[in-house]
């Protein structure tokens, strides 16, 4: 009888120690797969890093000086301007980023993806997304109000401005659109 | 253009206590990403245990790697802080206001207190 109580015991002890050593194993394998996933943010967070750089100094190098004579020729409001100028200042923007901005924003979310599939909180990689990454609402409501505004005006600009960033605040300035 | 004038009685409306509140949280996942870059060999703040059994493989590359991420966060914050502040200001360029514009334009400047 002691010797049937000690072979289960040890059965027991068995089955414990691999189920425990399996567990610990598909722990294991999760920690790999959730760092494999932040290397490649990391790689991704530092190529988005460097190409803000170099469209930050294409954009402070760059500002532009309008003919004020088509706005008035076109009876163009100031109000109008603005949300044109600010609208094509960010899409410049974005656009000299992109790329890499979405491969950023795909690498947070397998990771998001990832946490979810070990019922991890991905609420947190999300967040980060949608505050860092993605542009805001009010940048989405600008192009929304973008294409509302008058053809002719939006010709006239695209065509001025082109597709490269520039410094906005300062275009506004040259071209006395600021009241400071 | 004048920078960082001072300005007195200004009361900050709602659009801008929630703008003030975006770029603070825009702050804070600066450092939860930062962290997670930092942790990223380990990444114990996303996991649930700490894993005594877990053996983790870093090579130098991984390490140089890492560091040169976390300098890139900044940048990845600033821009993001930075369009929200030339929104703001365009808002109150087209919907005048002299002390909101002046406040916005003083953060924009890097006016610190």
């Amino acid at each position: 009888m002691a010797a049937k109580n000690k072979l289960l015991f040890a059965a027991i002890v068995g089955i414990f120690l691999t189920t425990y050593q399996a567990s610990a194993q598909t722990e294991v394998r999760q920690n790999m797969v959730i760092q494999f996933a932040q290397k490649e943010i990391a790689k991704s967070t530092l190529k988005l890093g460097d190409r803000i750089e170099f469209c930050e100094n294409l954009k402070n190098s760059h500002s532009l000086l309008f003919d004020s004579e088509i706005f008035e020729s076109l009876k163009i409001q100031k109000n109008e301007i603005l949300l044109a100028l600010s609208h094509l200042s960010f899409r410049n923007s974005f656009e000299c980023e992109n790329r890499l901005r979405v491969n950023l924003a795909y690498d947070l979310g397998v990771l998001a993806s990832i946490r979810k599939y070990y019922q991890l909180d991905e609420q947190i990689i999300l967040d980060i997304k949608s505050e860092l990454i993605y542009p805001s609402i009010d940048e989405i409501k600008l192009s929304i109000n973008y294409a509302k505004l008058p053809f002719k005006l939006k010709e006239y600009l695209e065509k001025e401005i082109g597709d490269k960033p520039f410094d906005l605040l300062k275009t506004l300035e040259i071209n006395k659109l600021t009241r400071m | 253009m004048a920078t960082c004038r001072p300005i007195s009685g200004l009361k900050l409306d709602e659009k801008s206590k929630k703008m003030l509140q975006s770029i603070k949280r825009k702050g804070r996942l600066q450092k939860v990403l930062a962290t997670a870059l930092a942790t990223g060999v380990v990444s114990n703040i996303f996991t649930k245990n700490d894993l005594p059994v877990a053996v983790y493989n870093i090579t130098q590359t991984d390490w140089k790697l890492y560091a040169e991420a976390m300098k890139a966060i900044p940048s990845i914050t600033k821009m993001a802080m930075r369009k929200e502040v030339e929104l703001m200001i365009i808002n109150y360029e087209m919907n005048y206001d002299r002390k909101h514009l002046q406040f916005w334009r003083g953060i924009h400047n890097g006016c610190k207190k």
